[in-house]
């Protein structure tokens, strides 16, 4: 595994942590394989770091079997969903290639999740996300950071139901609130690091030894927007032992 | 009493199917497991040989004998891809048997027993480089399918390891299939004796079939439902995308366990999704063939 780093990230969040999932195996076959790999990431993403970007690479994978995905990404993202998740981590996974698509994406199916990934340099939203929620995440993608009110301009929605799609993109761990109505997408959180406001497609933290040191967390509180109550954020803010968000 | 049992000329999924008959109408004593006359193996005929004899030993708990194939070509065949080491393990051999044939094998996968986790893993690395050359260059894959090929051997080697309770064998071999396709295939054989997918899915699924309960349902509900014996929901997946991937080459995939048996079918090939009332055998015998790619208007 690669050494944890904290970044320079902007405002949003507190610490970049940099994964290698070859370090182990180049080849990720079987459940115990995939349990392995999957507790060194959550390690490293224990100790208090406040919210955290954990970025997994994948460019040094050979053969991901869907066994190992399922150990790997599907429980690692659904233990990250739940309200007693270890720590507020966001994950996107760099490096994929076209052969990591299919076993990715069957255990997202699987398990109604959604990831962002960075597949040839450009990230795209995996996972059955419905129609408007991928458009959300298309248009925050784009800007990099994006209020409410400007997509409600762009949507032609009102300002309730804008801020409603872009909560269930935070709630779904795919993007990062910066403050009650303000969002920002995993991209665009790496990206800054380099003090830059716009995200670049395919600009990301090439190696933890890169980053900075960075300073509090900004928010103060635990960093998640409460819906405003006229609409319906879906999966639900994090509330213990809900089930899994399902469309 | 010696029970001889016949072993068909040409050793593959048919020619399993008449050994299993033999297997699976005895009623005891020392078997004999007659192979002399057999002229040509398929890796799934092979390990179905290694099966029965380990079957017979289980069911009856008599080591059963091994009468060899006589021609040179197929003995010196068996050597290079190690039948005889693990025929060893379960046979008593009458005859004069060479143990290992010098030279390297022209098997992308000699047989190779699957009992942990870890032999997976070693299946998959072993595999890779002759994967790429046989893929790439005989059978017209593009270089990524070496990759999705590793995915399939890793999720059906694993079924042994996570679902029979027992150990197997797996086998991958190149050959050309002149009377069935007119094109080379690429086949996977993967074999246990184990609890079979019925037995694995009873505790967790059996009741709510009720009366319904058997072998096919039991696999229409794992290889068309992903169902699994755990309640993990995760699980189940593996099946679910080798069928996407055989579908995608084209290819044939099937599993037989107890007295059912499914399958992928392609157009190119004459045969049932599901068969059932087949004679009785214990474990999960599994092969998937992979056709050579036709380049567009070179038809068939």
């Amino acid at each position: 595994m690669g050494d944890p780093a904290t970044g320079m990230t902007g405002k949003v969040v507190d610490s970049v942590v940099h994964t290698s999932v070859a370090t182990f195996y180049s080849n990720l076959v079987t459940r115990p394989t995939g349990r392995a790999v999957r507790s060194a990431i959550e390690e490293q993403l224990q100790g208090g770091r406040g919210r955290c970007v954990s970025v997994l690479d994948f460019s040094q994978v050979g053969v991901l079997d869907f066994s190992c995905a399922d150990e790997v990404i599907a429980k690692l993202l659904r233990r990250y969903l739940r309200s007693d998740r270890p720590s507020d981590a966001f994950f996107i996974v760099q490096g994929v290639l076209e052969h990591h698509r299919d076993p990715i994406d069957a255990v997202l199916r699987r398990h109604n999740l959604l990831l962002v990934a960075v597949e040839s340099g450009r990230p795209a939203l995996w996972g059955p996300a419905p129609g408007r929620l991928r458009a959300a995440w298309d248009c925050l993608d784009r800007m990099g950071r994006l209020g409410a009110s400007e997509f409600a301009s762009t949507y032609g929605v009102n300002q309730a139901t804008a801020s409603s799609w872009l909560r269930r993109l935070v709630n779904w761990r795919v993007a990062v609130p910066e403050s009650f109505d303000s969002f920002s997408s995993l991209p665009a959180v790496l990206s800054r690091r380099d003090g830059g406001e716009a995200p670049e497609a395919g600009r990301y933290p090439a190696a933890a030894e890169e980053m900075a040191p960075y300073g509090p967390e900004p928010s103060g509180g635990d960093g998640h927007p409460r819906p405003s109550g006229d609409t319906d954020p879906y999966p639900s803010a994090p509330g213990g032992s809900k089930p899994l968000p399902a469309y | 009493m010696t029970v001889v049992l016949p072993v068909a000329e040409t050793l593959d999924d048919r020619g399993f199917e008449t050994l299993v008959s033999g297997w699976a109408g005895a009623e005891g004593g020392r078997a004999l497991f007659d192979a002399r006359h057999v002229r040509w193996v398929s890796p799934y005929g092979i390990l179905g040989l290694l099966a029965a004899g380990a079957a017979w030993q289980e069911r009856f708990g008599e080591r059963p004998l091994l009468e060899p194939p006589e021609s040179k070509e197929v003995a010196s065949y068996l050597g290079r891809i190690r039948f005889y080491e693990h025929a060893h393990e379960l046979f008593d051999f009458q005859g004069h048997v060479r143990k290992r044939a010098a030279g390297e094998s022209d098997a992308l996968l000699e047989i190779t027993p699957v009992r942990s986790h870890q032999d997976v893993h070693d299946v998959v690395d072993r595999v890779r480089d002759r994967a790429a050359a046989i893929l790439g260059k005989r059978l017209g894959y593009p270089p990524p399918a070496v990759l999705h090929f590793s995915v399939i051997l890793s999720e059906v080697c694993q079924n042994i390891v996570e679902h029979a309770g027992t150990d197997g064998w797996v086998s991958a071999q190149t050959y050309n299939w002149k009377q069935r396709l007119g094109r080379q295939v690429v086949v996977i054989a993967v074999m246990d004796v184990g609890m079979g997918f019925r037995g694995s899915l009873a505790r967790e699924h059996a009741q709510r079939y009720g009366d319904r309960w058997s072998d096919e349902t039991a696999l229409e509900a794992a290889f068309l439902h992903g169902v699994s014996r755990y309640r993990d929901p995760g699980r189940g997946q593996g099946l679910q995308g080798i069928r996407k991937q055989v579908l995608r080459w084209n290819g044939f995939f099937t599993i037989r366990s107890g007295t059912a048996q499914i399958a992928e079918v392609p157009d190119w090939i004459d045969k049932q999704p599901i068969a059932s009332g087949l004679p009785d055998f214990p474990g999960a015998q599994i092969q998937v063939v992979l056709p050579q790619v036709v380049p567009p208007g070179g038809g068939d």
